[in-house]
């Protein structure tokens, strides 16, 4: 009862917009108080903030977001979009496709999604509509590409999960590789669709010489390198994931000093917005351990662990309104709280019906991402259509064929886990 | 939802000299503790290359980064920069709602927020201070291989959560004395993924 009650006060206090962490961190202690007195409630809260704080693995997450931020005070972030649409612009629907690729490059450096968004509709958006394209289907192409953040690789949300489920880290941002190329093909094949069905909605653009491509390759290639050497690091086992997040930020730092971006002002900057960031994601960990103390007490997770495994329904039906949750929650909150909010309490639950955590994990958060640009809330049609200075209606009309494809090849991943499972298993030990 | 961090308030200057002056205590002393969090993440970044390198190529890794990257620099970066965090309105909210709530509503929303955030933080750096306090007049020493005082480890946490506390108390009397008297004290924070809504 007390489990239930402060899980609904929980969520109101969330609806009114108090940060995550903070409502975690009151409704754990009012919780461990109410189950346990004083004594349970001030011997969490004296030891778990710094316990968790120290905790090793930890470390990738300042790591890869201080590798991101120096990329971008390195500027060759910036000729992402110029570059790919060099090699792809001619084709039809190509400025779209590169809208794709370009989210793709920059879901490696920002590993937040509604930042992808925010920064493809200021840039990639006004090409497009320069060149003629339906606003409808620029919108939409932008809106959903700025999901790609958290399946590339580096991705801090897969590093999270792997975190908070006690699975290799490793093995999660290789798992990600062939979804998120897949999901990059799946939005660069339903441009494809739109624009033979509409030739109109997209016109062609301007041709390239292969000397011009080679040269913009030449522009964001260290980038590239750097993001594919992160990721081979780690899948030949010569790093850790820990270790590679350093070396990528180091590595990215050697670029910035390179391209001669590094002086006191933009190292501030660069620095400070990391640690912002990575304090953020830290105490939204610190303030879901109080909760999770809370929890485990009310012995929750057991109950709803042996209610689900009672339950006379297939384990198919009990994974697709799982996901389904996933969808909706995707709609309303960032997936950094999602996982950290979930995961504990679901996991159990899929563990039970024998599904892979690894699978599991890249799967629901290709979830979340598609929930971010469902209707009727999806955070990143309201960002877009912002950024865009579009009208809302217009940018949620763009993407639902690319929420159908989405969800499609979810479909396809949950029929066939080895598509997310064999890289990992390929790996070095 | 996500992390309000893409604009900043426009500065509350409706606010009396005392909670303006507080405020500017609070932004002094937290402008020295993010410097000194930067300064730890880029050490972290450093101290792991090394450590990588070293044990690569020299097969001699640095016996000591573990526990300093432990004991040091990962809490130093979090609770140093945990206040100026807030400052910043970069911990994730979810203000979806507050597209659609009118200012006063919007600011009843944020006292409600930062008054009951208050005690929970603050019996927490009671708490830490009190154990970090003992730490120091026992002069225990932490029980792996440096074997350094235990106080200096655990005294990131309540200046910290302290630091906290205090600019969860500053905004809470902002907005309330807002509400209450008409003037602004504190500006709203902005909303996720624009400037829109905010002041």
């Amino acid at each position: 009862m007390t489990a239930a009650l402060i899980t609904v006060l929980l969520f109101a206090l969330l609806t009114i917009g108090m940060p995550v962490a903070f409502t975690l961190a009151f409704c754990g202690a009012l919780g461990l108080y109410l189950v346990g007195g004083w004594e349970a409630m001030a011997g969490v809260l004296s030891t778990a903030p710094l316990s968790t704080a120290s905790t090793y693995e930890l470390i990738s997450v300042p790591l890869f977001i201080l590798m991101a931020e120096f990329v971008i005070m390195s500027g060759v972030a910036d000729n992402l979009f110029k570059a790919a649409a060099t090699w792809v612009g001619r084709v039809p629907g190509g400025l779209a496709m590169a809208t794709a690729l370009a989210g793709a490059g920059f879901g490696a450096i920002s590993g937040s999604s509604t930042a992808s968004a925010a920064t493809l509709s200021s840039t990639t958006m006004p090409a497009m509509l320069r060149q003629g394209y339906e606003p409808k289907l620029a919108g939409g192409v932008v809106a959903i590409s700025g999901t790609l953040a958290m399946l590339i690789p580096p991705s801090i949300a897969l590093v999270l999960y792997g975190i908070i489920a006690d699975v290799s880290i490793g093995s999660l941002l290789i798992g990600g590789v062939i979804p998120g190329i897949l999901v990059m093909l799946a939005i660069m094949g339903t441009v494809w669709v739109l624009v033979t069905i509409n030739p109109a909605a997209a016109p062609r653009g301007q041709a390239y010489s292969l000397r011009e491509k080679l040269k913009s390759l030449r522009v964001v290639g260290p980038m590239l390198f750097l993001f594919m050497a992160v990721t081979g690091v780690i899948y030949t086992g010569i790093a850790t994931p820990t270790e590679a997040s350093g070396l990528g930020a180091f590595g990215a730092f050697l670029i910035a000093l390179w391209e001669r971006k590094v002086n006191l002002a933009a190292m501030s900057r660069a620095l400070t917005h990391a640690a912002h960031a990575a304090c953020m994601i830290i105490m939204i960990i610190v303030c879901a351990k109080v909760f999770g103390y809370f929890f485990t007490l009310t012995q929750s997770t057991q109950a709803l662990v042996g209610w689900v495994s009672a339950l006379d329904v297939s384990r198919w039906v009990i994974l697709a309104m799982i996901l389904f949750g996933y969808l909706v929650l995707g709609c309303l909150m960032d997936q950094v709280a999602i996982l950290i909010l979930t995961v504990p309490i679901v996991l159990p639950v899929v563990k039970v019906l024998g599904f892979d955590p690894v699978w599991f994990g890249v799967v629901i958060i290709l979830m979340a991402e598609v929930g971010l640009v469902t209707p009727p809330i999806g955070l990143n049609v309201f960002v877009v259509a912002r950024y865009a200075r579009r009208p809302l209606a217009e940018i949620f009309g763009g993407v639902w064929p690319h929420v159908f494809s989405h969800l499609l090849l979810v479909v396809v991943l949950v029929a066939f886990p080895q598509i997310i499972l064999w890289l990992p298993s390929q790996m070095t030990p | 939802m996500s992390s309000r961090s893409t604009a900043s308030a426009a500065p509350a200057d409706e606010a009396p000299p005392l909670y303006r002056g507080l405020r500017r205590w609070v932004d002094r002393i937290d402008n020295v503790l993010v410097g000194i969090g930067c300064a730890m993440l880029f050490g972290l970044m450093c101290l792991v290359v090394a450590d990588v390198g070293r044990r690569y190529l020299f097969n001699a890794p640095i016996a000591w980064s573990y526990e300093v990257i432990n004991s040091y620099l990962m809490p130093g970066l979090f609770f140093f920069v945990v206040s100026h965090t807030l400052k910043a309105h970069a911990h994730v909210a979810v203000d979806i709602l507050h597209n659609y709530v009118g200012r006063t509503t919007r600011y009843v929303f944020e006292a409600i927020a930062m008054t009951l955030a208050v005690p929970v933080f603050g019996i927490a750096t009671w708490l830490a201070a009190g154990k970090t306090w003992q730490d120091f007049q026992t002069a225990a020493e932490s029980s792996s291989g440096m074997a350094v005082p235990t106080w200096t480890i655990s005294i990131v946490f309540p200046i910290g959560f302290g630091m906290l506390t205090l600019r969860l108390a500053l905004h809470a009397v902002g907005y309330i004395g807002t509400l209450l008297t008409g003037r602004r004290f504190k500006a709203l924070p902005p909303i996720s993924g624009s400037t829109e809504g905010a002041e």
